[in-house]
């Protein structure tokens, strides 16, 4: 089984590994310069724009390796071949599965790690890794992402048994869910802590502004700031989920992709064994 | 002894539409059996539910005495699916790797002797290979696994003539061999006379006719006169079919034993007339969705 799922993974897992070794090239060569001069940073927005372009990886899994891994087999037919080995359809798609799924849980981690690294010194100087952005590429969501993205995949090619809709599905269904869980579900992973402070005013050119800057670089996640009342009442109000909750925000949101990939994995099993054939 | 194939109300159902409905069908082991009908009759359907490969919604099926579940039933069977599916990016020899890989009762050597045989090259990808030498190494595949009952889904449709006799000689050369039993479904009635020794003939779910090929042929009759429109056949003879011109009538008949009858000319029928036969009677009868339906 596992031959055979590497023998159909492997022109493609080899394409992957080799944009990666590429990547991890120019990760070290251009971190080690990075650690060396801060100022060097200007010259790596190549590297940065890289880097921000790694959160579409997952979703690229799920699409180029998840949603063919079925699909592709209903698509010629060759499920009637592999499924009447002396392998039950579910020990193959269990192989099918383990094999590619763990290739892409490795790819991702090696990514993960490479760009964590070296991101640390901008991260430790200036940014700020609970903005949606940077969150999605830190941590362990990344691979709770991969592990969804794949089970999606793998889900949509049983269900729609064509190769290229499954694929275009699993772009569309996974971008749909990343967003809505970013912009409705994490915000409410925990209470976000509300400050009320007088904003500092300075004369901007004779004209008073408010300063916000003093507030919203406590680092952590600013959900909202708003300025209310006038005159001596004046205040601004900022809801923020504070940084020492990151790791509180990675498991949980982590675990709710994982367990959103298990049911899809049920559905596929549960699919693949009573209703194709 | 044990059926081959055995179904008991074996129903499938896609959606609403019926595949396979209310199913009644035994098929000896240690023959090799014919399975026949149009198009749509639920031929495929009732092998891939032989095979595990899909789940009743009602009824059950045996094979080989056991229900298809499990690694150790299917290790049992053969298949040589419809269009004989092979993986277009792997070479003949990666396919024999891969029925290695899945296949613990695996003969290495009579895969390769097989091989050899049909002068396939190894290092060549199955999308290269024609529609006659894929069909050898989907055969192959499945006969390297030693089963005890080989299925093969209308394994010679998409083949030229030629193709089609090599095959069918393959197949022979393995039940003269192997002792193996075979279950072939067909509408290409020529090759079925050719191969099979025993016949099921399968319309709209329900089996019109099984039985040995030889006892079916001696008990099944033409009868040939001058036109009449009324006729008493004698006890224990059966109409199957009537077809009238202005001046000549000519009956189908089965029976048991030999028709004298001085009106009547008898003639034996070839098994193709007779499949025939018995598929036109369904759609006579209104019980069975008419034959041009069913192959739509």
């Amino acid at each position: 089984m596992i031959w055979l799922s590497w023998r159909q993974a492997r022109a493609s897992v080899q394409w992957a590994g080799g944009i990666l070794l590429l990547a991890a090239v120019m990760w070290s060569v251009t971190g080690l310069q990075l650690r060396h001069s801060a100022a060097a940073l200007d010259a790596f927005r190549l590297v940065q724009l890289i880097n921000t372009a790694a959160i579409a990886v997952p979703a690229l899994i799920g699409a180029f390796w998840g949603a063919p891994l079925v699909a592709r087999e209903l698509e010629s037919g060759t499920h009637r071949l592999a499924w009447t080995q002396s392998v039950t359809p579910s020990r193959w798609l269990a192989g099918q599965m383990t094999v590619v799924g763990l290739l892409g849980l490795l790819l991702v981690g090696l990514a993960t790690a490479g760009i964590n690294w070296w991101s640390t010194p901008i991260d430790a100087a200036a940014g700020n890794i609970f903005t949606p952005s940077l969150f999605s590429v830190r941590g362990v969501v990344p691979l709770a992402y991969t592990v969804f993205a794949f089970a999606l995949g793998a889900t949509c090619g049983v269900l729609i048994r064509r190769t290229v809709p499954a694929m275009a599905a699993t772009l569309s269904a996974f971008t749909i869910v990343r967003l809505a869980v970013t912009l409705w579900v994490r915000p409410h992973f925990a209470t976000p802590i509300t400050t009320s402070v007088r904003p500092s005013v300075v004369a901007a050119n004779g004209v008073p502004t408010i300063d916000g800057s003093s507030i919203t670089e406590t680092g952590g996640w600013v959900l909202s700031d708003q300025i209310t009342g006038a005159g001596s009442g004046l205040r601004e109000v900022v809801a923020s989920q504070p940084l020492d909750r990151f790791w509180t925000f990675q498991w949980l949101e982590g675990g709710l992709f994982i367990v959103a990939a298990a049911a899809l994995i049920w559905l596929s099993f549960y699919w693949v064994r009573n209703r194709l054939g | 002894m044990i059926a081959a194939l055995e179904a008991v109300g074996l129903s499938k159902r896609y959606g609403r539409r019926y595949a396979l409905r209310g199913c009644d069908l035994v098929i000896p082991a240690g023959a090799v059996v014919g399975l026949v009908g149009p198009n749509g009759a639920g031929k495929t359907t009732l092998l891939h539910l032989a095979l595990g490969l899909t789940t009743p919604n009602a009824g059950s099926v045996h094979v080989l005495g056991e229900r298809p579940a499990g690694a150790s039933h299917l290790a049992r069977v053969g298949f040589v699916a419809q269009d004989t599916p092979t993986y277009a990016g792997l070479s003949v020899d990666d396919h024999l790797h891969l029925g290695r890989a899945l296949n613990p009762t695996w003969d290495d050597h009579l895969a390769r002797e097989r091989i050899a045989a049909v002068q396939l090259d190894p290092t060549q990808k199955a999308e290269r290979l024609s529609g006659g030498q894929r069909a050898q190494l989907a055969l192959t595949l499945a006969i390297a696994k030693r089963p005890e009952l080989l299925i093969l889904d209308e394994p010679v449709a998409g083949l030229d003539p030629l193709a089609r006799r090599q095959f069918a000689q393959s197949l022979m050369e393995i039940v003269a061999e192997h002792g193996v039993s075979v279950i072939l479904s067909s509408h290409l009635l020529a090759d079925l006379e050719r191969l099979c020794d025993y016949l099921v003939i399968l319309v709209a779910s329900r089996v019109q006719l099984a039985g040995p090929v030889e006892e079916l042929i001696a008990s099944h009759h033409r009868l040939v006169g001058p036109r009449r429109d009324h006729y008493d056949l004698p006890a224990g003879q059966e109409l199957i079919e009537s077809s009238h011109s202005p001046r000549q009538s000519t009956l189908i008949v089965r029976s048991a034993g030999p028709i004298i009858d001085p009106r009547w000319q008898v003639e034996p029928l070839g098994l193709e007339d007779l499949v025939l036969a018995y598929l036109g009677r369904t759609s006579a009868s209104g019980s069975a969705r008419s034959l041009q339906e069913v192959s739509q």
